[in-house]
């Protein structure tokens, strides 16, 4: 008999696992434990600070200090909650691979996501509550792009591919 | 009366926004040179000027308004603005010397490869 184990209320950073039907012998309950321990370990580890944890909160302060318009004492436009909440949708689309970005607040009240490598090598993707990802690249002498995507929570194909070339060797 | 500042020029940007700068290695990052909703991004005309001299003028003129400490200037080549298709007209306010980066299209995204293109050129130089 195939023994499948879901960790059951646990306070995970994916919210609780659905369990569906539990084990009920020794080695499921084994199972259960250890997955339930790993789930916890994980949600106050390093890598979960510095994937999640960390980034949520530097969103989340950019967002307390741009929310009001003219945060920048120029014009800019307010930071609204509705920007944030897809930034942080975009922030947890991307693949685990790629580097946290720097999180930089635009005059349009976008939120861009900043990837650099060395000089001439620069990624900026920018959010918005439209739900259009705007973006602008640049990979090397003569290789440059910008434009926009549609964002529908996970992070097109098109995006991946800039990345790939913004840290190809 | 304003004019255009031709090719060639030195230009130079005051960042005064630590999250403007990049950690580590002096770089400056796009958001700076991103331009505000007026359109007119605010730069100074600095060719034959020493740099004790363009110091004195933030420390005069653009210092007081922003109410907090220049963290480092952004040098670069009035040509690299007119590469990217935009323009830099002399404006004389505060300062005979300040310029605005303008011709900007705010409904495109091209703006902020613009601003990338300027960031990516500008030579940071620490205050004294």
């Amino acid at each position: 008999m195939t023994e499948v184990v879901f960790a059951e209320n646990v306070a995970s950073p994916w919210g609780a696992w659905d369990s569906s039907p539990p084990g009920v012998s020794d080695v499921a309950n084994t199972l259960r434990n250890t997955i339930t321990q790993f789930v916890r370990d994980f949600s106050v580890s390093a890598v979960w600070h510095a994937r999640d944890s960390a980034p949520n909160s530097q969103l989340i302060n950019l967002y307390r200090e741009c929310r009001l318009a003219n945060w920048d004492q120029d014009g800019a436009m307010p930071v609204t909650t509705a920007t944030l909440e897809t930034a942080m949708t975009l922030l947890h689309s991307l693949p685990t691979t790629v580097a946290v970005p720097d999180f930089l607040p635009e005059p349009s009240g976008r939120i861009g996501f900043e990837w650099f490598r060395e000089t001439g090598r620069v990624y900026v993707l920018s959010v918005g509550a439209d739900r259009q990802l705007e973006f602008a690249g640049l990979f090397g002498p003569g290789n440059e792009i910008h434009g926009r995507c549609s964002f529908a929570g996970t992070t097109p194909n098109m995006v991946l591919d800039h990345l790939k070339e913004l840290f190809r060797r | 009366m304003a004019f255009d500042i031709p090719p060639g020029e030195a230009m130079t940007r005051f960042v005064f926004d630590s999250g403007h700068l990049r950690a580590g290695a002096p770089r400056i990052k796009y958001i700076a040179f991103l331009p505000p909703k007026s359109g007119k991004l605010s730069v100074y005309w600095v060719s034959g000027m020493p740099s004790t001299e363009i110091w004195s003028i933030c420390a005069l003129h653009v210092t007081p308004a922003k109410g907090k400490p220049v963290r480092l200037r952004g040098d670069f080549n009035s040509l690299m603005a007119y590469s990217q298709q935009l323009r830099i007209e002399v404006d004389g306010n505060p300062h005979p010397r300040h310029a605005n980066i303008v011709g900007w299209d705010a409904d495109s995204t091209k703006a902020r490869l613009q601003a990338l293109q300027l960031a990516d050129i500008a030579a940071p130089v620490t205050p004294p």
